[in-house]
């Protein structure tokens, strides 16, 4: 019994998502395509008809055929297979990217928002200095120095991701601070910490969760886009980036095969973690619910 | 009066309705009123009873998603309704309207002076060369004091009070034959609601101005208006003088409405309609003050608060301190919110604070229910000198549980992702973790029992209830800890007077069955009469007069607590009739 007075039972979230999802079939379709881009992801070793490294001195070169739906790269390697294996790698280093910094940048911009004074104002400066450079340089600057290693692009994805959730953090805490709950909190007995993490994150979360949603699109097109330029991921290792450079220099010579279809999975996925984030934000925030 | 025969304007069968998702609300349905030139007219109604709405739509200033389904709408024998560009060219000219946020109303990067003379010249009321002087003759109108020096203020330079005199100098500048004004004096302190309601009227007398006035406080409309017209569920429900239907009324709803407004002379319980009273017997005069020799049980001494306003610039001010502008500005950056504020309150006493905005009186209540630090003074409750806990950890207190505070804004002090359970359990949690989840659910069911609050109701978050409902979760999270000290911060501020009187009840009812002691913070007079055993009068920080409730309302001896009782628009007698 006791369960039925507290928040919403799953059904009940399910509702309200399938309800916004219908006024909202595009949204809805991003829905639905990121976790089939996860399970494919998953199972990419499993789904893929080829294995992507092996080489194929017989077939290369050809354009989609029944046998080979994308067709083959220049030693014959299957693209289709490819392009799946490689959404593992650029979905687990946006991932981890992403998370490392709405971990660190929560806890960074809401200390500032509740300690104010020098903390707040140390914090404020140094994602103002950060986002003087262009990100994307400092990215690359960070992987140059830090070695080309994945682990690399992770942590340089992070910190360019960082100020944004930082500020976020920062702006959305300051505001709930001066909310009459939380002063109502207070009064119930709630010390400082249970105020900020009972009230004060709960309410803030449905507006992180959307900037780890587009986050997460930045991110994966971040890693693509070092490698692109042969930053942090090596060939032969299937990853959109990488394939989009090779594909790009034989587009011209008609082979459009080989930078279409990866770049056609980049582009997608990054737009639907946008449009995800625009979703989730209807969905989760309870307080639009009628 | 003999005025012309014909109308200024006619509403006939009036019917708007909002298009929301999952269909159409009617939010007017079949209104039909008139005003004739030079007249008033009153609509009173709670809210959502569509009154608002009506005004807005007379205008076409309705939102995207309403729109007119039938009726008619002339002014000055012109059909309004179905032409945009003859509303247009009413609207601002013919009908003025002045809302109910004048602060808000008014563009904030523009001096108050020169929105005046943009009304002037947009309506062709003034030419460029001679709008200066116009509009400064129009602020003098409505009674803007040194209105030379405040025609080159911004609006956040200006009190509420002050912006809402300029939005009617604007209004006016048009020379409009109707006034719409829309709550004009809601969120304003009472003595300025009288100054700005004066002003109305006297302009409404000079000139010839028909005036609608939109409100939900029958006081006011009876106090300012010939005629009133009673609106429920987007109906009107009774139209007739002011007189006829404040004291005769034969229409159920407006002697419901009329009862639950709060006046002089009428008990707690005559608010509730007959059959919703609850059976006990009217508390008597003699248990009303209850005299005890305990010890008080709150005891506050030379309590005070001074604010540093220039603290937050930080760096800003760190340089003009290293540049020598030390100490110079100090005095100015230092505001008293309270100063020297000392008493004692006996177990089982309802003190009442009243006061306008900016007396202090909500400062002083959260100092006292330590949620902010005092600068000065002690506050000692039950014997121990809770004053000297900071606020800060006065969560580990053993003492938090016995002093609970009821906010003023009932949705905004709930937690949006908590349900009525979580929000009622958080604090009983908090004083009791080692408590049973069946313990929890029974005291949570009985504190929601007690404030009135249906169990059933309990799975709902905050926006799901209805605003009574909020205030009674927010009434049932104090009291599930058995509080000894009770703080109602304007508890029924934001609520309809018929829920209100609900509300009230509750917390006279609870008051008297657990004993429970409290201090409720008010800038409404006639609540604090009948909730109230003694009373402190607060004004700029400090207590100007104290004592008990029927030595204040009868006998004040300050004249600042004469100015705020004279200044209720109390319900009995209507101006008008006085005057005829």
């Amino acid at each position: 019994m006791r369960a039925e007075f507290e928040s919403s039972s799953l059904t009940d979230r399910a509702g309200r998502a399938l309800h916004v999802l219908a006024r909202n079939p595009v949204s809805a379709a991003a829905f639905f395509f990121i976790p089939t881009l996860a399970a494919v992801a998953v199972l990419a070793p499993w789904i893929a008809l080829y294995d992507p490294n092996a080489t194929d001195l017989d077939h290369v070169l050809q354009g989609p055929t029944h046998l080979h739906w994308f067709g083959t790269d220049q030693v014959g390697r299957d693209v289709f297979s490819r392009v799946l294996v490689a959404s593992r790698l650029d979905l687990a280093i946006a991932l981890s990217a992403v998370m490392l910094s709405f971990l660190v940048g929560t806890v960074v911009g809401g200390a500032a928002a509740l300690f104010g004074g020098l903390p707040d104002r140390l914090v404020g400066r140094l994602t103002d200095l950060l986002m003087t450079f262009p990100l994307f340089v400092v990215a690359m600057a960070m992987v140059a120095a830090l070695g080309n290693s994945i682990q690399s692009i992770v942590f340089a994805s992070a910190v360019v991701n960082l100020p944004f959730f930082a500020r976020l953090a920062r702006s959305e805490i300051s505001v709930l601070r001066s909310q009459p709950f939380v002063e109502a909190a207070r009064a119930g007995g709630n010390s400082e910490l249970h105020i900020l993490f009972g009230f004060m994150i709960p309410n803030a979360l449905p507006t992180l969760t959307v900037q780890v949603s587009t986050g997460l699109g930045w991110a994966v097109l971040n890693a693509a886009s070092l490698s692109f330029i042969g930053l942090g991921i090596r060939p032969p290792t299937a990853e959109w980036g990488i394939m989009v450079a090779e594909g790009a220099a034989n587009i011209l010579s008609g082979f459009w095969w080989l930078a279409i279809f990866p770049a056609a999975a980049l582009t997608l996925t990054v737009l639907c973690f946008n449009l995800l984030g625009d979703g989730l934000r209807d969905v989760i925030d309870v307080r639009t619910r009628r | 009066m003999n005025g012309p025969s014909r109308p200024l304007l006619a509403v006939e069968d009036l019917a708007v309705s909002f298009e929301v998702h999952g269909g159409r609300i009617v939010a007017v349905d079949g209104v039909s009123l008139s005003i004739m030139p030079g007249e008033t007219l009153g609509i009173v109604g709670e809210s959502g009873s569509g009154k608002s709405v009506t005004a807005y739509s007379l205008v076409g200033l309705l939102a995207g998603n309403g729109r007119i389904d039938r009726g008619k709408v002339q002014f000055e024998g012109q059909d309004l309704r179905g032409d945009p560009r003859r509303i247009e060219s009413v609207r601002g000219r013919g009908i003025a309207f002045i809302f109910q946020n004048p602060r808000a109303a008014l563009n904030p990067i523009r001096s108050v002076g020169d929105q005046v003379r943009d009304a002037l010249e947009t309506t062709g009321r003034a030419e460029r060369g001679d709008s200066a002087q116009r509009a400064l003759a129009l602020l003098d109108q409505v009674r803007i004091e040194r209105a030379k020096e405040r025609f080159g203020a911004f609006p956040h330079e200006l009190s509420g009070g002050m912006c809402q005199r300029v939005l009617i100098a604007m209004a006016l500048a048009a020379e409009p034959k109707l006034l719409i004004a829309d709550e004009p004096t809601t969120g304003l302190d009472v003595t300025t609601q009288r100054v700005i309601m004066d002003t109305l009227y006297e302009l409404g007398a000079s000139r010839g101005l028909a005036t609608l006035l939109i409100t939900h406080d029958v006081g006011l409309a009876a106090r300012y208006c010939r005629r009133i017209a009673v609106m429920c569920g987007g109906k009107i429900v009774e139209t007739g003088s002011a007189t006829e239907v404040l004291e005769r009324s034969r229409v159920p709803y407006t002697q419901q409405l009329v009862a639950a407004t709060p006046r002089a002379g009428r008990a707690l319980i005559e608010l509730l309609p007959p059959g919703q009273r609850a059976p006990f017997e009217v508390r008597t005069q003699s248990d009303r003050a209850a005299v005890t020799n305990d010890p008080p049980i709150l005891d506050v001494q030379s309590l005070g608060k001074t604010f540093h306003i220039g603290r937050s610039i930080g760096l800003l001010t760190a340089l003009s301190q290293r540049f020598g502008r030390n100490g110079a500005a100090q005095g100015a950056d230092r505001f008293d919110a309270v100063r020297d504020v000392s008493f004692t309150l006996n177990r089982g006493t309802r003190l009442g604070i009243v006061g306008e905005s900016g007396s202090g009186k909500t400062t002083m209540s959260r100092m006292i229910a330590r949620l902010l630090d005092q600068t000065e003074g002690r506050i000692f409750f039950d014997g121990s000198n809770i004053g000297a806990v900071p606020s800060s950890s006065f969560s580990r207190s053993p003492t938090r549980h016995r002093i609970q505070v009821v906010f003023q804004d009932p949705l905004g002090s709930l937690n949006p992702r908590f349900t009525a359970y979580e929000a009622i359990l958080n604090p009983l949690r908090r004083s009791d973790p080692s408590l049973s989840a069946e313990l929890q659910l029974k005291r949570v069911i009985a504190a929601s029992r007690q404030s009135g609050l249906d169990p059933a109701l309990l799975r709902r978050f905050p926006h799901q209830l209805s605003g009574g409902q909020q205030a009674r979760v927010g009434i049932a999270r104090a009291l599930v800890v058995q509080p000894d000290l009770l703080i109602l911060d304007e508890p029924t501020s934001s609520l309809d007077v018929s829920v209100q009187a609900v509300v009230l009840n509750q917390l006279d009812l609870l008051q008297r069955q657990l004993g429970l002691t409290y201090i409720l913070v008010s800038h409404d007079l006639n609540v604090i009469r009948l909730m109230c055993d003694r009373v402190l009068v607060m004004r700029s920080g400090r207590v100007v007069e104290s004592n008990d409730v029927e030595t204040i309302f009868n006998a004040p001896s300050h004249p600042y607590t004469r100015e705020l009782i004279d200044a209720i628009p109390d319900l009995p007698v209507p101006l008008m009739e006085n005057m005829q």
